[in-house]
C-alpha cells in the first residue's frame, strides 16, 4: 500500500542570524544580520524526516585595533554553513494546519574572511545544531490553489515555516571561539 | 434699472476674465513662463489671437512638437537651442498654417520639419540648423512656404516637397545630405542656394542643370567638387563660415548664405582650450584661434574674485591668441587651517581633514613627530598639493609608538580668467570655462591647527579565524574530498604541531612546492588512491593519537620510540659485525 504522505521537501529560508561570539556589534555595529538558507528533506516516516542545508551569512564592518579601537581598514566575514539535520514534526494527518517539530544534527560552517589590504583567510569548523519551530499549512487557506499547485507542479502541500535554530560551532569544544550563534528563520516548504 | 446694473456688472467681469484672452500677440517664452512647450501651446490655443509665439532660452527640448496654426516656434540661439526628434518616426515639428519656424536646431527626427496639408497661410522656416534627420523638411499639398537662410546637413534628403506650390527655397547650405538634396515637384524658386556633397543631386542634376545656369544664382559642383561652404566645424554644430567661404556675401543682397545669414545675429562659438600660465604678477593666457569669419578680436576678463563672469577687469587684446595679464596684486591672507583628525592603521595613520573652501588654499602641510611639539620625523612635514585635498596616510610608522601631529595651509594670490569672441556686429560669445591660477612665489603659510596624537597598532580580524586555506593535497586526492575527517585530522595537526615551529614550517613549505604534482598525477591514475589511503592510514591513527594525547602521553611515546630505535640500531650493529648480545 503507498505511503499517504508526500516523502520530499524543499524550503527556502530567511532570517536573522546572531552570531554567539561576544563584541560581534564592536565590531560590525550591529548584533547579527540577514541569512540565507534552502533545505532538502526526505521523510523516513510522516513524523521523521532526515535533510541537509546549506546557508550563507556575511557581516562586514570597521576593523579594530588590538587595543580594541576602530581602525581604519574594514573587514567582511561570511558565513556557508551546511547542516545535516533529523527533526521530528508533531503531525498526524496531512491535513493539520499546525505542525510543531524539532531536531537537531551536525552544522559545518565554511568561513572566509577578508581584512582590507591583508587577503582573505579560508577554513572551517564544525559542530552541532538543535531548531524548533511550527509549520503554518498554507493549503487550508487556499484550497483550490493548493490542487491547482498539486496538478502543476507536484506540490502535496506547503507550508510557511517559523524556525529557532541554536548552532554551536566550535569543534565540539576543541574551539575557543564559537562561530554558532541563533537563528530565527522563515521559511516557505513545499512538500512533493 | 437694477436689471440694467446687473447686466451691467456681468459684462464688466466677462470683459475682466477674457480680457487675456483678447491680448494682444504675444511671446510665450519656456522655461521663462512655462515650463513646457506643451503649456506654452496650450495658452496659445486659449489666446483668441491666434499670432502667438513661443520662445525658446537656451537648451534641449524633445519633439514632436505640433504647432497650431499660426503659432511660431522661435529660439533665443540658433546652435544651442535644440529640438531633438530621438530618432522616433514622425516629425520634429509639425507647422500650422501661418507659422514661421526660426533660429533652432532641428535634429534627430524621421522628418525635421512637416508641412501637412493645404493652405493659404504664409509659412516660413529661417535661420535654422536641420540635421541629421531622414527628410529635412516635407511638405505635402502645401502652398506658400519660404525656405531660406538655413543649414541642412547629414540629412538622408534636405528637402522632399510634393504636390506643393508656391514654395520657395533661397539662401540656404545644403550640404553633406546622404540621399539627395531637394526632391520636389513644383519649385517657385530655387535661387542664392549652395549645394555641396550631397550624395545624389536630384535637383540639381534634373532640374537646374537643364536651365540656363546664368539664370539663378545656386552655387552647386559635381559630388566632388570646390564649392565647399568651409564650416568651423560641423562635427560640433559650429555652421559658422570660415574665411574664404564661397557662401559668404553671395546670398541675395549680398548677404550670407546658410544659418547665420539674413538678419541672423547670433556670436561666434566661444574660445576652446584655454590655458593659462602665472607668473610673480602677470599671467600669460593663451587659446586656440576661434574660425568663423566674422572674429573680429578676444576679450580678456579676470579677477581675483570666485564669483561667475562677467569679471571687472577686462581688456580687448586684439584678434591674437595670447596676451598678457600684468601689474597683478600679489597680496593674499593666510587662511585659518582646518580641524585634523586620524585613524589608526598598521603602521599607519590615516589623516583626513574638510578641504577648504578658500580660492586661495593651494596646499596643505603635514607636520608631524613623536613628541608633543616637535614635528622632526623623518618626511615631515608633508607637502598635499590642491585645495580640494582631505586626506593623507602617514606610512611606515612603528606600532605602539605615540605621534603627534598638526597640519596648516598654504595660501597664494589667486586669480580667475576667462575670453570672448567678439565679431564684427558687436556681438560676443559665451565665456570660455573659467581657469583658476595661482601667482607663483607668493605663498604665505598659516599657523598650526590644535595638536592631535594617535598610535599605530595592529589590526585584529574578528573572529581572529585561523587561516586554513593550504590543502592537504596528496590526502586530498587520496579521500576525494577536503571535507573528508582523515584530511581534517591531517590539517589539525599541521595547524598545531608544524606551523608552529620554524622546522615544520620548512617540512610545510617542502610538501606544498612538492605535492601539487604529485595529487595531481593521483587524480589521473584513481585506481592508485586506495592504495594511497592505505599508506596514509597508519599516519593519520598515529596523529590522530598524538594529537589526542596529553603532554605525558607524548613524552612517553617520544621515549619508547626513541629507545625502540636505539635497540634496534644496537643489535644490527652486533649482527654486522658478528657478536652475540
Amino acid at each position: 500500500m503507498a505511503d499517504d504522505f508526500p516523502h520530499w521537501s524543499l524550503g527556502l529560508k530567511s532570517g536573522y542570524f546572531k552570531p554567539a561570539l561576544d563584541q560581534w556589534k564592536t565590531s560590525y555595529e550591529n548584533s547579527g544580520n540577514i541569512e540565507w538558507a534552502g533545505q532538502v528533506g526526505f521523510k523516513i516516516t510522516r513524523g521523521w524526516e532526515l535533510g541537509v542545508e546549506g546557508g550563507y551569512f556575511t557581516d562586514s564592518g570597521i576593523a579594530l585595533t588590538e587595543s580594541g579601537l576602530p581602525s581604519i581598514l574594514n573587514q567582511r566575514i561570511r558565513y556557508f554553513p551546511l547542516q545535516t539535520y533529523l527533526l521530528y514534526r508533531l503531525i498526524f494527518n496531512e491535513d493539520q494546519i499546525f505542525v510543531p517539530f524539532a531536531g537537531g544534527g551536525f552544522s559545518y560552517i565554511i568561513y572566509r574572511q577578508s581584512l582590507e589590504g591583508k587577503g582573505t583567510i579560508k577554513g572551517s569548523q564544525e559542530g552541532y545544531h538543535a531548531r524548533l519551530g511550527l509549520q503554518l499549512l498554507l493549503d487550508w487557506f487556499d484550497p483550490a490553489a493548493a490542487d491547482s499547485f498539486d496538478m502543476d507542479l507536484g506540490v502535496k502541500n506547503s507550508y510557511l515555516v517559523l524556525e529557532a535554530q541554536y548552532s554551536k560551532v566550535d569543534r565540539f569544544g576543541s574551539e575557543s571561539l564559537d562561530l554558532g550563534g541563533w537563528s530565527y528563520l522563515g521559511n516557505l516548504l513545499f512538500e512533493f | 434699472m437694477f436689471r440694467q446694473i446687473r447686466k451691467f456688472l456681468l459684462i464688466s467681469l466677462g470683459l475682466m476674465v477674457s480680457w487675456p484672452l483678447l491680448a494682444d500677440a504675444e511671446d510665450l517664452i519656456v522655461p521663462d513662463q512655462f515650463a513646457t512647450i506643451t503649456s506654452a501651446l496650450t495658452r496659445a490655443a486659449n489666446n483668441t489671437d491666434p499670432t502667438d509665439t513661443i520662445v525658446l532660452r537656451r537648451g534641449t527640448y524633445s519633439g514632436p512638437v505640433e504647432l497650431l496654426d499660426n503659432v511660431s516656434l522661435r529660439g533665443d540661439e540658433t546652435a544651442r537651442t535644440i529640438i531633438d526628434g530621438g530618432g522616433v518616426s514622425g516629425a520634429v515639428i509639425t507647422a500650422g498654417s501661418g507659422s514661421t519656424i526660426q533660429r533652432l536646431t532641428i535634429r534627430n527626427g524621421e522628418i525635421g520639419i512637416a508641412f501637412p496639408g493645404t493652405s493659404t497661410q504664409i509659412k516660413s522656416v529661417k535661420n535654422n540648423i536641420i540635421i541629421n534627420n531622414t527628410s529635412g523638411i516635407e511638405c505635402t499639398s502645401a502652398t506658400g512656404i519660404t525656405i531660406s537662410y538655413n543649414t541642412f546637413n547629414n540629412n538622408g534628403t534636405a528637402i522632399t516637397c510634393t504636390s506643393s506650390t508656391t514654395v520657395a527655397i533661397t539662401n540656404n547650405i545644403i550640404s553633406n545630405n546622404t540621399t539627395s538634396d531637394i526632391t520636389f515637384d513644383q519649385p517657385t524658386a530655387v535661387d542664392y542656394n549652395l549645394f555641396y556633397n550631397n550624395a545624389t543631386e536630384n535637383y540639381v542634376d534634373t532640374q537646374l542643370r537643364n536651365q540656363d545656369l546664368n539664370q539663378t544664382h545656386n552655387i552647386f559642383t559635381p559630388k566632388v567638387g570646390d564649392a565647399n561652404p568651409d564650416f568651423v566645424d560641423r562635427n560640433n554644430n559650429d555652421f559658422h563660415l570660415q574665411t574664404g567661404s564661397p557662401a559668404i556675401g553671395t546670398g541675395e543682397n549680398g548677404t550670407e548664405i546658410g544659418v547665420y545669414g539674413g538678419g541672423n545675429t547670433d556670436p561666434p562659438f566661444s574660445v576652446s582650450n584655454l590655458r593659462v600660465t602665472p607668473g610673480l604678477n602677470t599671467i600669460t593666457v593663451e587659446w586656440d584661434k576661434n574660425l568663423a569669419y566674422n572674429v573680429q578680436g578676444y576679450r580678456v576678463y579676470y579677477d581675483s574674485d570666485e564669483a561667475n563672469p562677467p569679471y571687472a577687469q577686462q581688456f580687448d587684446p586684439g584678434n591674437v591668441i595670447t596676451s598678457q595679464i600684468t601689474g597683478l596684486s600679489t597680496s593674499v591672507t593666510a587662511v585659518s587651517p582646518p580641524d585634523l583628525h586620524v585613524g589608526i592603521g598598521d603602521t599607519q595613520l590615516l589623516l583626513y581633514w574638510p578641504p577648504s573652501g578658500q580660492a586661495s588654499v593651494v596646499e596643505y602641510k603635514v607636520y608631524y613627530g613623536t613628541a608633543s611639539g616637535n614635528y622632526s620625523a623623518p618626511g615631515s612635514p608633508v607637502t598635499i598639493t590642491g585645495r580640494n585635498s582631505s586626506s593623507y596616510l602617514l606610512s611606515n610608522l612603528v606600532n605602539e609608538t605615540t605621534y603627534y601631529m598638526a597640519i596648516s595651509t598654504i595660501a597664494a594670490p589667486v586669480y580667475f580668467v576667462t575670453v570672448a569672441v567678439l565679431d564684427n556686429q558687436s556681438g560676443q560669445s559665451d565665456y570660455a570655462p573659467v581657469q583658476e591660477t595661482h601667482l607663483t612665489g607668493n605663498n604665505v603659510e598659516s599657523s598650526l591647527s590644535t595638536e592631535i596624537s594617535a598610535t599605530p597598532e595592529p589590526i585584529v580580524r574578528f573572529p581572529n579565524l585561523p587561516n586554513e586555506g593550504l590543502e592537504c593535497f596528496i590526502a586530498t586526492a587520496a579521500y576525494g574530498s577536503p571535507l573528508e575527517p582523515h584530511v581534517q585530522i591531517l590539517r589539525t595537526f599541521r595547524d598545531r604541531h608544524l606551523l608552529t615551529n620554524s622546522l615544520g614550517r620548512k617540512f610545510v613549505a617542502f610538501y606544498y612546492q612538492t605535492s601539487p604534482p604529485l595529487a595531481h598525477w593521483l587524480e589521473e591514475h584513481a585506481s592508485f588512491k586506495p592504495v594511497v589511503r592505505t599508506f596514509l592510514s597508519p599516519i593519520v591513527f598515529v596523529t590522530e593519537f598524538w594529537m589526542d594525547s596529553g603532554s605525558f602521553s607524548q613524552i612517553l611515546i617520544i621515549v619508547l620510540v626513541l629507545s625502540l630505535v636505539s635497540y634496534s640500531v644496537y643489535r644490527r650493529g652486533i649482527l654486522r659485525w658478528g657478536g652475540h648480545y
